[in-house]
Parts: structure tokens; C-alpha cells; sequence
């Protein structure tokens, strides 16, 4: 369940109430951890994301609100991961785009790029089947945790902390094509896991 | 005529709706001639609103804890 930022809540955030960051710390810091490492690498991203809470902490009575706190949150984090790529000159990680683009096996299609092997039938009517089964959910978060960091941190932003795609382009520092790509990989990735867990009961 | 591959290269771009006029016309085209592309289509949007639901993460309270007491030594000093 996602956090509701109010006006009370803000309110408490600005006067530095310890409740209240600790509520913000439970539900952004793991979002923050996978965004980190998508642009600095898994080594340095908790001690990226560490500095940022206290460079939040310190400046949320001067937020101001011309973007969400969501968005003010990762854009400190990831200002915070493109300077130490800058001290240590170092480049922001290209993405890995090559292949095709939905990341689907060749050999899914035949040569005339129509299906050879069709995607099964789930045969439920809404998410909320999907969302009762546990085991399902457990074969998503392994595999979520198995994306290439890059991935992982376009799908957290965007599908996650539903951030727009001008947002996410520039926490990532990544062209509009390339994060495309990402996004898009990563949703058909996650809806094979169901297509799997579906057919055969098991991740 | 898309290609059911080309289709599902382009599912993300149709459901954000960056799509032209034309390139939206051909790829309904191609959906309402194909079964198993529409599928694919709606198990697609099925999974994108499943699993943004649950793959919310949250902090356990040993790592607010670490955080909050880096804070406190942070301000201390």
C-alpha cells in the first residue's frame, strides 16, 4: 500500500517529526535503494540513498511543493548518485538496449514474425484473482529482484512510485527511447512469470 | 500488416498511448485479426496493474532505525 502524502502529514514531515520521517523512510527507502543503483551500481547505492535521507531531513521545512515530495525525494537521491559518479569521474551506466525490444525468445515466433508458440490462456477476469495468490506474488518479487539494475529502477519509479516519463528520464539521465525499452522489457518479463506460474503452478 | 512480434515489441508504446493516428490504426488492425496478440495485450495490462500492486516494497524497522540514528549522530556532531 502506497503512502498518502497530506497536508497534515507534510505539516509534521517540515517540523522534523520523527514519526513521520520514519513513516516516509518505511516507504520510499527500498524504492530509493533500487533507483540508486540503477545509476551508480549496487556497491555505493545504500550509502547514496543514506546521505539523501539525511540531506532530506534536513531540507524538508524548505520544500516547497512545485514538484511532489515523491519526485523531490528521488531527484535528491539521484543527485546525489550523478555527483559521486562526477567526483570519482566516472559515467552514468549506459543502458543495455540491444536485442529485441520486448526481450521475447526468438523463438517464440516463427520467421514470419507470427506466433509459434502462442501465450497460454490465464483465464481469470480481473488483477484481483492474481492478487490472491501468494505464491505468485512471492515468484514476482524473486524475479523483480533479478532484473538488470537498470530496469529495476525504470520499473520502480514508473509502475511503483508512478512517476511521469519526463520524471523518470531525468532521476536516470536516460533518453525517452531508451527507458521505453526498459519499462517495457522488465512488464513482459514479470507477465512471464505468470504466464509460468499459470500453466504450471510453480515459478 | 504488423507482425505479431512487431506487436508485441510495441504493447507498451500502445497502452501509453504513444502512439500516431496511423501507427494506432495498424495495430488495432493487426488486434482485431489476431487472438493471440489480443491476449498477449490483455494479460499485459493485467500484469502491469498486478504487479505494480505488489511489488511495493517496505523498510523493515531495523533499516528506519539505522537511518534514523545516522540522523541523530549526523545533527549531534
Amino acid at each position: 500500500m502506497s503512502l498518502e502524502i497530506t497536508e497534515d502529514f507534510l505539516a509534521q514531515l517540515k517540523t522534523q517529526n520523527q514519526d513521520a520521517f520514519a513513516l516516509l523512510v518505511k516507504h520510499h527507502h527500498r524504492q530509493m535503494v533500487q533507483v540508486a543503483r540503477g545509476i551508480i551500481g549496487e556497491a555505493q547505492a545504500e550509502e547514496v540513498v543514506q546521505e539523501a535521507w539525511l540531506s532530506i531531513y534536513r531540507n524538508l521545512k524548505n520544500f516547497e511543493g512545485r514538484s511532489s515530495l515523491k519526485t523531490w525525494i528521488f531527484t535528491i537521491v539521484s543527485n546525489g548518485a550523478k555527483t559521486r559518479l562526477r567526483k570519482e569521474s566516472r559515467q552514468v551506466l549506459m543502458a543495455d538496449v540491444e536485442g529485441s525490444l520486448s526481450g521475447l525468445a526468438d523463438d517464440l515466433f516463427n520467421s514470419a514474425g507470427g506466433w509459434s508458440k502462442p501465450p497460454p490462456e490465464w483465464d481469470i477476469d480481473s488483477p484481483d484473482q492474481l492478487l490472491e495468490e501468494s505464491q505468485l506474488q512471492e515468484c514476482i518479487e524473486k524475479t523483480a529482484q533479478s532484473l538488470p539494475e537498470q530496469q529495476r529502477a525504470v520499473f520502480v519509479l514508473r509502475e511503483i512510485e508512478q512517476q511521469d516519463m519526463d520524471v523518470v528520464r531525468n532521476i536516470l539521465n536516460l533518453s525517452d527511447s531508451n527507458i521505453r525499452v526498459l519499462l517495457h522489457r522488465a512488464r513482459v518479463k514479470l507477465m512471464q512469470v505468470i504466464d509460468r506460474y499459470r500453466e504450471t503452478g510453480t515459478c | 500488416m504488423l507482425s505479431c512480434k512487431e506487436i508485441t515489441d510495441q504493447a507498451s508504446n500502445y497502452i501509453e498511448g504513444k502512439m500516431n493516428f496511423w501507427q494506432r490504426l495498424k495495430f488495432r488492425s493487426h488486434l482485431r485479426a489476431c487472438a493471440h496478440c489480443s491476449r498477449f495485450l490483455r494479460h499485459l495490462g493485467l500484469s502491469i496493474f498486478f504487479t505494480g500492486s505488489c511489488l511495493h516494497e517496505t523498510a523493515s524497522q531495523e533499516e528506519i532505525e539505522a537511518i534514523l540514528a545516522k540522523i541523530k549522530a549526523s545533527e549531534e556532531s
